[in-house]
């Protein structure tokens, strides 16, 4: 009975660490809600678009960032405005992406199977957060925000942030 | 390996163990506070909370995020009628609530739109977004086809029934 039971474990000792390596290295995009992926899966795309309005249709963003030492893909709350990309990352959600977008702003995103390099730019203006927070919390939260609303800045529970980012083409070399 | 993937949430979800994270679990360990709770503003300090439901055959657990307004406790669903924990409200509202340390019972009385569910979307905006919204509403009800909102279900907290 011990021989089975510790046979038994030892199987799914091993099913875990392949799922892990799986989930974190092999996957090609994240797998779980709130748990990081590894590099994502795609082609590398021959051109930019001008204009990312077309992406509103996804729900999420994947994201890739190569700041740390191992590659960390998100699916990120994201809106399409003004033509650019831009990232919401509530702190509910945790700082990962955030911390590596701090130490290295260029990323990589996955959309119909190609990857497009982009740089991360931090917003910070009150106004534009507020025009991007309107349709994302209706889309993720069925709430409409209505007018008056204001970042609430250092008043904020501790720790509570909504961190803007828009997504630039990077430079030419 | 999804398969794998798929085996083990379903052996998590089963267990005698509460949620760990963003996985399900199944019966809460442990006993029940015995405080009745008047005013659940505490709840502001957890930005997550486990919530015990009863399925069909097992008891299922999840982690969500709560809200308390004017005293009263909410929770939230995003997608609700996919989600299981909220297929299994339906069937019967008795909730065991995993807050810090502590065991809560709780029956779960789902709120339709007006104020008191605008309320809620304030206070939800308030404390996982960081913004104030005075004219804030919550969009309840069926999303309307070619819609791109969540269909976003709200809970109260009301006390447990007395036990007979």
């Amino acid at each position: 009975m011990r021989r089975v039971l510790r046979r038994a474990a030892l199987i799914l000792a091993v099913v875990l660490v392949a799922l892990g390596l799986w989930v974190r290295f092999l996957a090609g995009r994240p797998v779980l809600p709130g748990v990081p992926g590894g590099p994502l899966r795609g082609e590398p795309a021959s051109e930019l678009p001008a204009d990312w309005m077309f992406a509103n249709r996804d729900d999420y963003l994947l994201v890739e960032s190569r700041a740390g030492t191992l590659p960390y893909s998100a699916s990120a709350w994201f809106l399409a405005h003004d033509g650019r990309l831009h990232l919401l990352l509530p702190s509910f959600f945790g700082d990962g992406l955030q911390r590596r977008l701090a130490g290295d702003p260029h990323l990589r995103v996955a959309f119909d199977g190609k990857l497009y390099e982009q740089v991360a730019v931090r917003v910070t203006d009150d106004t534009a957060i507020g025009a991007l927070l309107a349709p994302v919390m209706r889309r993720q939260f069925a709430i409409e925000i209505g007018a008056g609303a204001r970042a609430l800045g250092a008043a904020a529970p501790e720790g509570v942030e909504m961190a803007v980012f828009r997504l630039e083409d990077p430079q030419s070399p | 390996m999804r398969l794998a993937a798929v085996a083990l949430l379903l052996c998590t979800a089963c267990g005698p163990w509460g949620p760990k994270g963003i996985l399900p679990g199944g019966s809460f360990l442990g006993g029940v506070s015995d405080d009745r709770v008047s005013d659940w503003s505490f709840t502001d300090q957890h930005m997550l909370v486990g919530v015990e439901t009863r399925g069909p055959w097992f008891r299922h657990s999840v982690t969500i995020l709560c809200l308390s307004v004017d005293g009263k406790l909410y929770v939230m669903a995003r997608h609700a009628p996919s989600k299981s924990w909220v297929q299994n409200l339906g069937r019967d509202p008795r909730v065991r609530l995993a807050i810090g340390d502590e065991l809560y019972e709780g029956r779960a009385v789902r709120i339709a739109d007006g104020p008191e569910a605008d309320a809620v979307a304030r206070a939800f905006l308030r404390k996982y977004v960081g913004i104030d919204a005075p004219n804030a509403r919550a969009l309840a009800g069926a999303v309307a086809e070619g819609d791109d909102r969540a269909e976003v279900w709200t809970w109260r907290i009301d006390a447990p029934e007395p036990r007979s």
